[in-house]
């Protein structure tokens, strides 16, 4: 993160670009859950203004290796939790009761 | 003692240390929430396989919502800007940025104390068919008459029935010993229990004793040999009037209360059932009958209690000109009518009618083809018999609300204390920002960054609670 005023300034301008994307993409998710009930429309869109807080606000566009290190440890037990969940589908028990 | 890398980053990780530690500390919020978002994912496809449960949908205030994912973008951005004041040496201009920031944090938790309110205030019944009606304004009164016969459980008795005792003057007890009254008559009291109960076992003990001294025995008298349960009967049978929601257990023929406390008598006629005054929707989507128009709903829709002078006056849906019969029939013609639109739309397109959205129906407001709107909250009166499950909007009424109030709960509570460190660094930390201004940006640094990540999990909290 660079400390000159004049990158300072130039940083400002951009977090408030990026906070204008995300409160558009607010209302985008909004107007699009009235279209269409898609999850996964919603959950894009929702990724997406993720990415940008974490890219920009959190400035992990320009991090250390560090950073990136413990971030790829996180997401890769984050995605491991999620499929976790998602083997109970082929669990005997429920499917039983489905049939 | 002087702590390093405070403010220098080290060279080897090009890291200061506040700022390795947040982001291992993110690392492991984003496994909290990550477990609670699978949670919730599991919960939601199991809802479809699950014969009687379905996920209720639309039951959030979208406008709330939105407004609360506003305002926490706003102020993910000014904290941000907020930090950049520091780095430009501006405290004054830091200060007015993250005073903006706590004041947004404080509007999105009264926001989220008003949505709280209303399901503490909103209220469902599931009936013995599976049919659920939602709405407003319960009185779940039970009224026992006819009690002549009390048992209680001696270590647990705590004399909450004597509360809901109806009348003014209190039951006379005496006690039962075999299969007779006995004694005295005497009002009943933890103090009174306690006197019968030491008396009981100093008769027991000594009968024990004597069993030693004789050598029939050699075991000890213990706590557990003495008296567990007594058996008393009124004077005069009595009646007691409660909320139903307050006792363990209820029968047709006597209740159970917490402290295991059975009385026996039989329900009054002035209050047969639950009574919900406004109902603003029905769900057939699990309901047992074979055709929705022989769902139990319909039955009861429009029943009132016999004491219709109820006081509902914490009730802000006033009822209307209309009786409760004429309600419920509107409410029926709003159904159905929503149900033969569906038919026609899927036969004029060739497809299979989708009813899951219409047998999740609000009857509170439906606007049909002819774009007249059409509403009605008629009142509902469920017989005891047919309440499967009754409950304010509160994790015990499903795993939707179990899981929303888990996420939201565990979201709000970072807000809070978010807040409370910002506001911290904010309006308590002059001195700190004058004796070491960039040690300072880098706290601050920290606590924006703890601050992102608790508008990033409510990024994807809005859509999947409030849109899906």
């Amino acid at each position: 993160m660079a400390d000159t005023p004049e990158e300072i300034q130039k940083h400002l301008k951009l977090y408030w670009k990026v906070g204008i994307i995300l409160l558009a993409c607010t209302v985008l998710t909004v107007v699009v859950a009235k279209v269409t009930p898609s999850i996964t429309v919603g959950l894009l869109i929702a990724t997406f203004k993720a990415g940008l807080v974490a890219a920009i606000f959190m400035h992990l566009s320009a991090e250390k290796p560090m950073i990136y290190k413990i971030m790829v440890y996180t997401v890769f037990f984050f995605i491991g939790l999620m499929f976790l969940t998602l083997l109970t589908m082929y669990d005997p028990a429920v499917s039983r009761v489905v049939n | 003692m002087q702590i390093p890398f405070e403010v220098k980053p080290r060279p080897d990780t090009g890291l200061w240390n506040a700022k390795l530690g947040i982001w291992l500390f993110l690392a492991s919020e984003v496994m909290l929430f990550g477990g609670l978002f699978s949670g919730y994912v599991f919960l939601r496809l199991g809802s479809s396989a699950e014969p009687d449960y379905f996920w209720p949908q639309g039951t959030l205030s979208v406008p709330f919502g939105f407004v609360n994912t506003i305002i926490l973008i706003l102020s993910s951005v000014f904290v941000v800007v907020a930090w950049l004041q520091v780095k430009l040496g501006d405290f004054r201009k830091f200060q007015i940025w993250m005073g903006l920031v706590v004041l947004c944090a404080v509007v999105f938790l009264i926001n989220k104390g008003f949505e709280y309110n209303a399901k503490f205030h909103h209220y469902g019944i599931k009936l013995s068919d599976n049919s659920i009606v939602e709405g407003h304004g319960i009185d779940d009164t039970i009224r026992y008459e006819g009690i002549s016969e009390v048992t209680i459980d001696v270590a647990r008795f705590n004399g909450e029935f004597l509360n809901a005792v109806a009348g003014d003057s209190p039951p006379q007890f005496r006690e039962v010993v075999d299969g007779k009254p006995s004694g005295e008559p005497f009002e009943l009291s933890v103090a009174a229990v306690g006197r019968i109960e030491s008396r009981i076992n100093d008769v027991a003990r000594a009968a024990h004793l004597k069993s030693v001294q004789a050598g029939k025995t050699d075991l000890d008298w213990l706590p557990a040999m003495g008296v567990k349960q007594l058996i008393l009967v009124a004077g005069e049978p009595f009646s007691i009037s409660l909320s139903k929601g307050s006792l363990r257990k209820s029968f047709p023929d006597g209740a159970k209360f917490r402290d295991q406390s059975l009385l026996k008598g039989s329900i009054s006629d002035k209050t047969p059932g639950l009574f919900l005054h406004a109902v603003d929707r029905i769900d057939l989507r699990a309901c047992d009958a074979d055709t929705p128009e022989e769902s139990l709903v319909w039955k009861y829709l429009g029943d009132e209690p016999p004491h219709s002078g109820a006081d509902h006056g914490h009730d802000k849906h006033s009822a209307p000109q209309i009786s409760g019969e004429q309600q419920a029939r509107q409410a029926e013609k709003i159904f159905f009518d929503a149900l033969k639109e569906v038919q026609e739309k899927a036969e004029q397109k060739g497809q299979e009618p989708d009813f899951s959205e219409l047998f999740n129906h609000s009857v509170k407001e439906w606007e049909n083809p002819e774009g007249e709107v059409l509403s009605s909250e008629p009142p509902i009166l469920v017989p005891w018999k047919d309440v499967r499950l009754y409950s304010n909007f509160t994790p015990k009424w499903n795993t939707y609300y179990a899981i929303y109030f888990t996420l939201t709960g565990l979201h709000g509570l970072h807000v809070f204390i978010g807040a409370a460190v910002l506001f911290y660094f904010g309006f308590c930390s002059r001195k700190f920002y004058e004796k070491n201004p960039e040690h300072f940006a880098n706290r601050v640094e920290v606590g924006g960054l703890f601050w992102h990540f608790v508008d990033l999990v409510w990024i994807f909290l809005f859509p999947i609670l409030y849109l899906m």
